[in-house]
């Protein structure tokens, strides 16, 4: 059994707004072991960067008016850590990755400093030292002539190549986390599988734990172990990847999956016919309903079995497969015919 | 790898060939002059480099037709259909739409043509003035071509909103308060006011969650059907535009590589950039058996 890396539990965080304090984090738990990737899946608004930010804790202190719950990193709470022995974490113990590589990079700092920054600063490596070491790293996620490009300055890089160099200045100190959070929105479509495959390499030949933040489920799907699905702040369903996609419960997953457009399959039909649609929209964070946040959107709620009257709790339907909801697919009656993420693929 | 044996790759292209030809663009061409170097960045400042966004780009759309332009960033699909709504005037090339040129016609000629060919963009948020209400960026285009009166325009804003499967209360209201999928239905009803033949559509589901992202395709396409509307659909995301195509044009580095019903282009691309451009989406899952 590999170690726990970080066990998340019961976390919720409420944001300050002009329009009242939005519940953006609401109970949420998961648990990441050394080598596993765990991905948060969402849409927008669903928390899902609001959860990982606050593992770093990187939200804007003016916003957070409210943190409970533990983060439990290694052993120890990060929640409740001093700013200054989470500032030894970050970078060292934990390496992160945005969307944006363009605005994580420093403009007028040469490429090769920023990639021997945390060298310098967590290892305490000599400016020469680093510089050297910056190359192998660079050479390790793939930029050619990493000798001469650590001389080169953000601008002179292409998207993905700007995120390679993120990814080398994230593992730069070997952590024993890697956080990536959309790392490949910004790229196009044939730049996203190298750095999928990069980060993938990077996490076997480290032994990292990861967590992947993403609202595409094609690259969940493709280098995930466990998923978790976040809507309106909380954790509807909690799997792992293969269950998942193989067997969701969740209407919300359900519905999330049937809704990509899929190629090369039914085409016919998906071409002609109108493709599966979640109606509606997310709720309103800032005045949640005492119900199933999801109720509104659902095709199998009712008024009778608490849909609307009380909240779902996150129950264990199989083995290591949790679900939020009072009707998985497992227990429906009427059987419906889901799409699982198996079907894009069946060519 | 892409191979379905079961599927007979038809002729839908017959059906459209005998529809009417709404718009053709013949080589298309829109090169940009890099901007002046200042004199402090000496090293950049040696000469004015020409950038060629788009060459001898051509395709034409029919009626009731959509067209795919797929592409990845930089390859020159939306100066194509910037230059095709003549939001930028293309260096060389003919675009004829509706018996004139929209390469070379006058501004009044332009003026009129517009009506027939509107866009839609990719942001919701940006694309809708924030200090008009939504009933008044939807009737701006009946007021700017001086269509009906206010009543009538009060009728047709109230139709529009319904059509777009918008409640018809929300012409009252500010863009931000609504979200970016009901942003891109106002921007639809807009864009349909006055009744055109031709809508551009620039990546309209790009900055939208997967879910509300098919309620946008599915709108289009019922709209499409209603109107008999014809499409330039411009995408970076090869599901959405099979999900929507006719026939696609796939571009990269300003030209069209490859172009074909939606089935040939996906089913037995040509064209080894188009062959790359498949693999990379329906490769997530090779990522995976890569590492197994």
């Amino acid at each position: 059994m590999t170690s726990l890396v970080l066990d998340v539990t019961g976390l919720s965080v409420d944001l300050r707004t002009r329009r009242g304090v939005v519940h953006a984090v609401d109970h949420v738990d998961f648990r990441v072991r050394e080598g596993e990737t765990l991905a948060i899946v969402g849409e927008s608004g669903s928390g899902k960067s609001v959860t990982v930010r606050s593992i770093m804790r990187l939200m804007p202190t003016q916003l957070v008016c409210r943190r409970a719950g533990t983060i439990n990193f290694m052993g120890e709470d990060l929640l409740v850590a001093s700013d200054r022995h989470l500032s030894s974490i970050r970078g060292r113990e934990i390496g992160i990755v945005f969307q944006d590589p363009m605005s994580s990079l420093n403009p007028v700092m040469r490429v090769g400093d920023q990639v021997a920054e945390p060298l310098r600063r967590h290892l305490g490596m000599s400016k020469s030292q680093a510089l050297e070491r910056a190359v192998e790293l660079l050479d390790e996620v793939k930029i050619p002539r990493a000798s001469e490009r650590i001389n080169s300055y953000p601008h002179e890089f292409s998207g993905g190549m700007r995120q390679r160099v993120l990814i080398a200045a994230a593992t730069a100190c070997r952590p024993k986390l890697l956080i990536a959070d959309e790392p490949t929105t910004a790229l196009d479509v044939t730049v996203e599988a190298e750095i999928l495959g990069l980060l993938k390499s990077q996490q076997a030949k480290h032994g990292m734990a990861m967590i992947l933040v993403s609202h595409d489920l094609r690259v969940v799907s493709a280098i995930a172990d466990s998923v978790v699905v976040m809507y309106a702040g909380q954790v509807v369903e909690y799997a792992p990847a293969s269950e998942l996609f193989e067997r969701p419960e969740h209407p919300y997953t359900e519905g999330l999956i049937q809704s990509i457009p899929r190629i090369l399959r039914d085409h016919a039909v998906a071409r002609k016919g109108h493709l599966a649609t979640i109606p509606g929209s997310p709720p309103d964070l800032v005045e949640l309903p005492a119900a199933c946040r999801f109720a509104e959107r659902c095709e199998y709620a009712t008024l009778d079995d608490g849909c609307v009257s009380s909240l779902p709790s996150l129950r264990e339907i199989r083995p290591d497969h949790w679900v939020r909801s009072s009707h998985p697919r497992s227990e429906r009656t009427r059987s419906e015919s889901p799409a699982s993420i198996s079907d894009w693929h069946a060519m | 790898m892409i191979e379905d044996p079961t599927h007979q790759v038809g002729e839908p292209t017959d059906d459209i060939k005998k529809r009417s030809e709404v718009l053709c663009v013949k080589g298309l061409s829109k090169h940009f002059e890099s901007p002046r170097t200042s004199k402090r960045f000496a090293r950049g400042a040696r000469e004015r480099s020409l950038i060629k966004a788009v060459t001898n780009v051509s395709f034409s759309l029919s009626s009731g037709e959509t067209l795919g332009l797929v592409g990845e960033s930089g390859s020159g699909k939306s100066t194509t259909a910037f230059c095709v709504a003549r939001l930028l005037k293309p260096t060389s090339g003919s675009i004829r739409f509706l018996g004139s040129d929209l390469a070379s016609c006058t501004r009044s000629e332009l003026r009129g043509l517009r009506r027939e060919l509107q866009i839609v963009f990719q942001d919701p948020y940006s694309s809708l003035d924030p200090r008009m209400r939504v009933g008044e960026v939807i009737a701006e285009p009946l007021v700017v071509h001086g269509v009906g009166d206010r009543r009538s325009r009060r009728a047709q804003v109230e139709h529009l909103l319904d059509l777009v499967g918008m409640p018809a209360n929300s012409g009252r209201r500010f863009p931000r308060e609504f979200s970016g999928g009901q942003r891109q239905r106002i921007a639809i009803a807009r864009a349909l006011a006055l009744r055109p033949r031709v809508i551009i559509c620039d990546e309209p589901t790009s900055s939208l969650d997967v879910s509300v992202q098919s309620q946008i395709i599915n709108l289009l396409r019922d709209l499409q059907e209603e109107f008999d509307l014809s499409y330039l659909f411009i995408s970076h995301d090869l599901s959405v535009v099979y999900a929507m195509a006719d026939r696609i044009a796939v571009m990269t580095q300003g030209s069209i590589v490859e172009m074909g019903t939606a089935e040939q282009v996906f089913l037995r691309p040509v064209h080894d950039y188009t062959r790359t451009l498949l693999s990379a989406v329906l490769g997530t899952k090779d990522v995976r058996e890569h590492e197994d």
